[in-house]
């Protein structure tokens, strides 16, 4: 019995452990709309108006799973999945831009997302906590001079995002689990330096919510199965999927605007917003694998769909494998899509560019792995 | 052990398109390929890819070129409508295509090597009646008139036919033993008589796979264990591959190769053996392509990233280009550590020249999504096909547009195997809480941070 429990255990802490620290397929664009892109060859600049590549850095030791580019657009953080002391773990470099010159800033397991600071002094991490302890995602402070690394929040949704100061994140403080697997806790914002949290709204959410900040920070946008003021007990039992709230920040007011919801993303003017949902299914067609987007205005208003082939993975070991789409500038925007390229089963993840007003679609994916094969020859 | 007259496709339950991704070469060294986008001919040597059809209203699954390279025969599952395989044998230098079966369930195909007749491994509708199990069925089809008949039932879906056209290498399935393993024969078959010669007793799985040298000499097989056909094949004790073994067709002689192997195929010679094992590092991810003289005295490594399987479903099977260079399938990480795209890659045979061709095809591909014809054949009523099991009755048919598109049943399978990975998750869990740990106490927030109890 003693065996049957341990190898039960062990089983079902592989998985739990498997599931931790996985990164989703985000990639980071910078003004001048260069996407950065992550892969096995290693981590390449993308031009999507023009189709240029060029090779960012060769593929080293570890795999390249995730990057970011410094506010100031003079560098970024290139993450790659490394062994060490025989378990994976995420190394997190520092690469200038203009010379190449790289550093190393910490070693993290089980991480899961980083975003600078606007003032690009600081990086928020998140990282899954112990999958023995709770397995939820913590968000990490780590300081880009020095690497040095503290825990800033437990219990944390795994979106957060920076508000323009760079003294507060914009989080979500998880309270409970409950019975259907969902997650009540509080939007909030956490200052950085005391570790105070202020609540803005409750909200309870399922491991698809998502939450954005508006460029001004006025606004949050999220998505979550139900949603009160803050220290409300919220019912939960009436939405299925995520659904669409607004959030003013300076009143802590909160307007429902329905409408499933998946991914938020502000144009870079603030004037439009991405959302991404569940394409509606009938009794014939389930849609499980494709999303929707769909471009509004700041008001969300004038709801546009522009794509309804946008990928969605059946099955995810914690986020690897979701990808999100986002925008290349204020007029066009990229996402991914699931292609197949060999029967039913052969598939490969393709980007996708496309017009905010549904125009000039083009699969952009080709002139990438023909750029990479230039860059980095041998396969 | 139990008697059975199936075979214990369990896996294959939940699969409406279980055809293995297995790529046709011809004579001039171009490979069929089958996309959304439609089928294309894809010359590797020079990455240039042309047209043959498009989608045909439905996911393009498979192809085969005739044995005379002047047709193909597209299969389409006809995700609309009927939700079926549809079987057209296209001209490759312009007219119309043809029908000339359709089926639900259907797995693989194989032409004879005269061109006149079909092979396809369906998967029956009844269930056996003691094990509730669903067995398989070979379906030989005439080119000519599209007439066809059940062949034989329970036989692993890897055939080979020989060169005369008369006769099938087969695995039937005999029994299943306590591990689930299958204990059966490989045997001649004869078309025309329907009589089974044994060339081998195996102990195998679902897996197995079967190749018949050009000669018709000889033939490898990966298996748990060969013996001569009356003599008991004892596979080793414990956990293991599958090991490839040679077995002489005259004499029944087998050789066991002494390597781990998934499958094996014959050059065009049949003087060089390809075979598929697991990495020498144990990583599931992918696995190892080696090369083999027909002495089995030299073993040459081509690459460790070959695909061995696609999620729950695909069965990639490498190939040979020519004599000297093969291609195989191989999936890449293009965003991060989920970014997966399966890509196509070839490789002399001495481990030198390895190129992705995947943009080139991808390319080509794309230049034509969209505009290429999207319609079926015309559907006969009269078509012979039609009473055939499997197929809807003439009085219940209808058109491919009659109806809204079919629910997309390939994550059926997709639902029962996270439920069952779910329900190992939820297990684990529960005993790890039950017998280790108590809960962590969690409650709501007093306002002030702090949590209450």
């Amino acid at each position: 019995m003693m065996r049957c429990k341990s190898i039960l255990l062990l089983l079902a802490g592989g998985v739990l452990l498997s599931a931790a620290g996985c990164f989703p397929i985000d990639l980071h664009v910078n003004a001048q709309g260069e996407m950065l892109i992550p892969r096995q060859e290693g981590f390449f600049l993308f031009q999507a108006r023009t189709g240029k590549l060029t090779a960012l850095e060769h593929a080293q030791d570890g795999l390249p799973v995730f990057g970011r580019f410094s506010p100031a657009g003079t560098e970024a953080v290139l993450v790659r999945k490394v062994r060490k002391d025989f378990v994976d773990q995420f190394r997190f470099d520092l690469v200038s831009l203009k010379d190449g010159k790289s550093r190393s800033l910490f070693t993290m397991r089980d991480a899961g997302n980083v975003h600078f600071s606007p003032d690009g002094s600081q990086l928020a991490v998140i990282r899954y906590a112990d999958a023995f302890a709770n397995g939820l995602p913590e968000v990490h402070l780590a300081d880009v001079k020095t690497g040095k690394v503290r825990l800033a929040l437990a219990k944390a949704g795994n979106v957060v995002r920076w508000f323009a100061d760079s003294k507060r994140l914009l989080v979500f403080r998880i309270q409970e689990k409950d019975k259907n697997s969902r997650y009540h806790g509080e939007i909030a914002i956490l200052d950085a330096a005391s570790g105070d949290v202020t609540p803005l709204a409750a909200a309870v959410t399922s491991r698809e919510g998502c939450m954005e900040l508006s460029p001004d920070n006025k606004t949050v946008l999220f998505g979550a199965n139900q949603a009160g003021e803050a220290g409300a007990l919220v019912d939960d039992e009436k939405n299925f999927d995520p659904v669409l709230f607004e959030l003013d920040v300076a009143a802590k007011s909160i307007r429902p605007h329905g409408g499933k919801v998946s991914f938020i993303c502000y144009s870079p003017n603030g004037k439009k917003i991405l959302l991404l949902r569940k394409v509606e299914a009938n009794l014939f067609d389930l849609a499980l694998d494709r999303l929707e987007i769909v471009i509004a205005d700041a008001e969300l208003k004038n709801l546009r769909s522009i794509a309804a082939d946008a990928h969605r993975p059946i099955i995810t070991i914690g986020a690897e494998g979701l990808s999100f789409p986002g925008w290349i500038d204020d007029a066009t925007v990229f996402y991914f899509i699931e292609r197949r390229v060999f029967g039913i089963d052969g598939r490969a993840l393709h980007l996708v560019v496309i017009g905010a007003d549904g125009q000039n679609k083009r699969y952009v994916q080709p002139g990438i792995d023909l750029g990479v094969m230039k860059a980095a020859p041998q396969p | 052990m139990r008697k059975l007259r199936f075979f214990p496709l369990v896996g294959l339950l939940f699969l409406p398109g279980c055809f293995p991704i297995e790529l046709d070469v011809n004579s001039k060294g171009e490979v069929i390929v089958f996309r959304q986008e439609g089928f294309f001919l894809f010359h590797p040597a020079s990455g240039q890819a042309k047209p043959i059809a498009g989608p045909a209203g439905g996911m393009p699954v498979f192809a085969r070129f005739s044995p005379n390279g002047k047709d193909a025969l597209l299969v389409v599952r006809a995700v609309r409508g009927r939700d079926d395989f549809r079987f057209d044998l296209t001209p490759l230098e312009g007219g119309d295509p043809r029908t000339v079966f359709r089926a639900t369930q259907t797995a693989h195909v194989q032409f004879s090597p005269d061109g006149t007749q079909l092979t396809i491994i369906r998967i029956a509708d009844k269930q056996h009646p003691e094990f509730k199990k669903p067995s398989t069925e070979l379906h030989l089809v005439t080119v000519k008139d599209s007439t066809s008949r059940i062949l034989i039932k329970d036989i692993a879906l890897s055939f080979r036919w020989f060169a005369d056209s008369k006769r099938l290498l087969l695995f039937t399935v005999r029994d299943v033993d306590k591990q689930d393993r299958l204990l059966g024969e490989v045997v001649e078959f004869d078309i025309s008589t329907g009589q089974s010669k044994p060339l081998a007793s195996v102990v195998g799985s679902q897996q197995l796979f079967l190749d018949l040298a050009p000669d018709n000499e000889r033939f490898l097989i990966t298996a748990d264990a060969v013996a001569p056909p009356g003599e008991a094949a004892r596979p080793a004790e414990g956990f293991g591959f599958r090991k490839l073994f040679e077995v002489n067709v005259a004499n029944s002689k087998v050789r066991a190769v002494g390597k781990d192997a998934f499958l094996a195929r014959y050059s065009p010679s049949g003087k060089r053996i390809l075979f598929t094992a697991p990495r020498q590092d144990f990583s599931a991810n992918s696995v190892e392509l080696i090369i083999a003289n027909d002495a089995w005295t030299d073993f040459t490594p081509l690459a460790h990233d070959a695909a061995e399987s696609l999620g729950a479903f695909g069965y990639p099977i490498p190939g040979w280009l020519d004599e000297e260079s093969v291609f195989y399938l191989s999936e890449r990480l293009a965003y991060g550590a989920g970014g997966k795209s399966l890509c196509f890659l070839t490789v002399r045979t001495d481990g030198t020249n390895k190129k992705n061709l995947q943009p080139f095809l991808d390319k080509e591909a794309y230049a034509w999504a969209g505009k290429l014809p999207d319609q079926a054949p015309p559907d006969d009523p009269n078509a012979p096909w039609r009473l055939q099991p499997g197929n809807v009755p003439p009085d219940a048919d209808f058109g491919i547009d009659d109806f809204p598109p079919h629910a997309d049943r390939s994550y059926v399978g997709v639902f029962v195997g996270a439920a069952l990975v779910l329900a190992l998750l939820i297990l684990g869990i529960v005993l790890y809480f039950a017998f280790f740990r108590k809960p962590e106490a969690t409650g709501f927030s007093d306002g002030q941070g702090n949590d209450r109890p």
